[in-house]
């Protein structure tokens, strides 16, 4: 991409018809629009036209996801996951708990939305906020906040205590 | 178009409803499987397992992650094995998925305060180990009641471990020696096992010794093990640091009483022992030691010892000063050995060492005579630690 490419606009169509003008250095988190400009042969044009509509997205939750690739877009490119990334659920920058404290609908179109538009780093911030919130809830918690039915027999479910009772003192 | 990382056209599709405010519940289902499992991957072990108890479904989630702990080499482990015959061991680790992978084979073990295991993943959870040993029928063979350690994440990656349970050590008299034959945490396990040895061994071996760091967690098993006793009628010896919480009355059944323990100092506690043999091991402050030695000599406390071993570093005063022969030299029969700490007198170290031929050479009975004229103290200067050792002998014994 060329210094004149990261300093024009994208215009992006949210799914109810909102357009949004976003940075083009701002959107490049999102892979999911840079491979579409690439296999396009947008990326280096001066005027990429027409919005680009982003159908699986709302303007609520387009306007948010804007806002934090606004907020990160200077952060260095991650690298890919690891697995001593994926286990550590305290490293949410404070800007980012704050950025994620909506209700559990909103977080749940992020999350949907960082993965529709593949980006990689909300992506993984938002599912850890939803990690830590059910973190140091009992299976019968858990089961309520995600709406999952227990379909284990008494008997199942003693035995499966047990075998994950040692991680319970 | 270009997809999503985890995009699944089947389960999401294009949202033409209104947002609400007030979802009761996080819309797990609506997830596609990737995103869900991306979701666990996020989770702590503890999360994890208690996520794994909501439905087969989630369970399955988590039972497929297989990379949660699978790398981890563990260095080194914290128990002395230079007496065990076997010389090949390996470990297993537990991973959260229920499964065990094999972590280590070393055959060169040493004792160590700790287990620093390299976790490349940095994870920070909690891991079941099983001590294997490969036995002369070319089997592996658990050793060990299984026992959970945790550890501490420091330097990167490199992690410390420490025992969440104390292990605790069963020897077996076999027919020439004592040998390790258990060791493990203080469940209930543990006393399976050793029910199974004594079974196994019959009257062939029909003594165990039980050792422990920490005995204050073991309390309700000490009832099991005067049960044994009974059930099995074999010598039974009680080793390990007695803590202040412990019950002495559950030990009144054991023959030989073991205190180490730098905190202990009330010996109060112990004079109900019923036993014949007591050792204690510990600090003394000179004003601690003279009560007790003072109840010896009168025989107002352990009237049944008949060997009695108190071995300190801090009493050298008394030995010097002989006070301590003053207060036992009435007793019947009994031996002193007292091993002189000369670092104790020598600040520096190099005439310590010059010191070391002298004291060796120092060693020296002295005797005092009973009532009948017979040998009954001798006093031994040794060099390095310090300790008294008084031994009592009825006359069946002479």
């Amino acid at each position: 991409m060329t210094d004149a490419a990261q300093e024009r606009s994208i215009k992006l169509l949210s799914s109810d018809n909102e357009t949004f003008q976003v940075p083009r250095n701002v959107i490049r988190l999102s892979n999911t629009i840079n491979t579409l400009l690439q296999d396009l042969g947008l990326d280096d044009e001066e005027d990429a036209g027409d919005a680009i509509p982003v159908q699986n997205v709302t303007s609520t939750i387009l306007k948010k996801v804007i806002a934090w690739c606004q907020h990160h877009h200077e952060d260095p490119v991650a690298a890919d996951d690891s697995d001593s990334r994926e286990k550590r659920t305290d490293d949410i920058s404070s800007w980012d708990v704050e950025f994620l404290k909506v209700d559990q609908g909103t977080l749940f179109e992020l999350i949907l939305a960082a993965n529709y538009l593949d980006i990689k780093g909300l992506l993984d911030v938002s599912c850890k906020t939803v990690a830590n919130m059910i973190k140091g809830k009992s299976p019968e918690e858990i089961r309520r906040t995600f709406n999952i039915k227990n379909d284990f027999t008494p008997e199942e479910e003693e035995q499966i205590r047990k075998e994950n009772a040692w991680c319970e003192d | 178009m270009a997809k999503g990382r985890y995009f699944n056209k089947n389960k999401y599709q294009p949202r033409k409803r209104k947002l609400d405010e007030n979802f009761e519940f996080f819309k797990w289902k609506c997830l596609a499987p990737e995103l869900r499992l991306f979701i666990i991957k996020k989770m702590d072990l503890k999360t994890k397992l208690r996520f794994s108890q909501c439905s087969k479904n989630s369970r399955s989630f988590v039972t497929s992650l297989k990379d949660v702990i699978s790398k981890i080499e563990i260095s080194d482990i914290p128990h002395d094995y230079a007496t065990n015959p076997l010389n090949e061991h390996h470990y297993d680790a537990q991973i959260p998925n229920g499964e065990w992978n094999r972590i280590i084979r070393d055959e060169s073990l040493r004792r160590r305060q700790g287990l620093e295991p390299q976790l490349k993943n940095g994870c920070r959870e909690k891991l079941k180990i099983s001590h294997n040993i490969y036995d002369n029928n070319d089997n592996w063979r658990q050793q060990t009641c299984d026992y959970w350690i945790e550890f501490e994440q420091f330097e990167g990656n490199k992690t410390l471990v420490k025992y969440r349970n104390w292990p605790i050590y069963l020897y077996g008299n076999g027919e020439v020696k004592w040998e390790k034959i258990e060791e493990g945490d203080t469940s209930t396990v543990t006393l399976r096992y050793l029910e199974y040895y004594l079974e196994q061994w019959g009257n062939v071996c029909p003594a165990f010794s039980f050792r422990t760091e920490d005995i204050s967690t073991t309390d309700v098993n000490l009832n099991r093990m005067n049960n044994l006793r009974e059930l099995q009628g074999g010598y039974y010896e009680w080793e390990g640091n007695i803590r202040g919480c412990i019950s002495y009355d559950k030990l009144m059944n054991l023959d030989k009483l073991d205190i180490c323990d730098d905190e202990y100092t009330d010996f109060k506690d112990v004079k109900d022992f019923q036993g014949t043999k007591l050792i204690i091991q510990c600090e003394f402050e000179e004003d601690e030691l003279n009560p007790m030695l003072l109840l010896l000599k009168k025989g107002e406390i352990l009237p049944n010892i008949r060997y009695f071993l108190l071995k300190t570093n801090s009493i050298h005063e008394y030995v010097k000063d002989f006070k301590v022969m003053e207060h036992l030299k009435d007793l019947e029969i009994f031996q002193l050995k007292a091993i002189y700490d000369i670092e104790s007198d020598c600040d520096d170290e190099e005439e310590s060492y010059e010191e070391e031929e002298i004291y060796s050479n120092c060693k020296f009975s002295m005797k005092s005579l009973n009532r009948d004229g017979q040998y009954n103290v001798k006093i031994l200067m040794e060099y390095d630690t310090f300790s008294m050792q008084i031994i009592w002998k009825d006359n069946s014994l002479e």
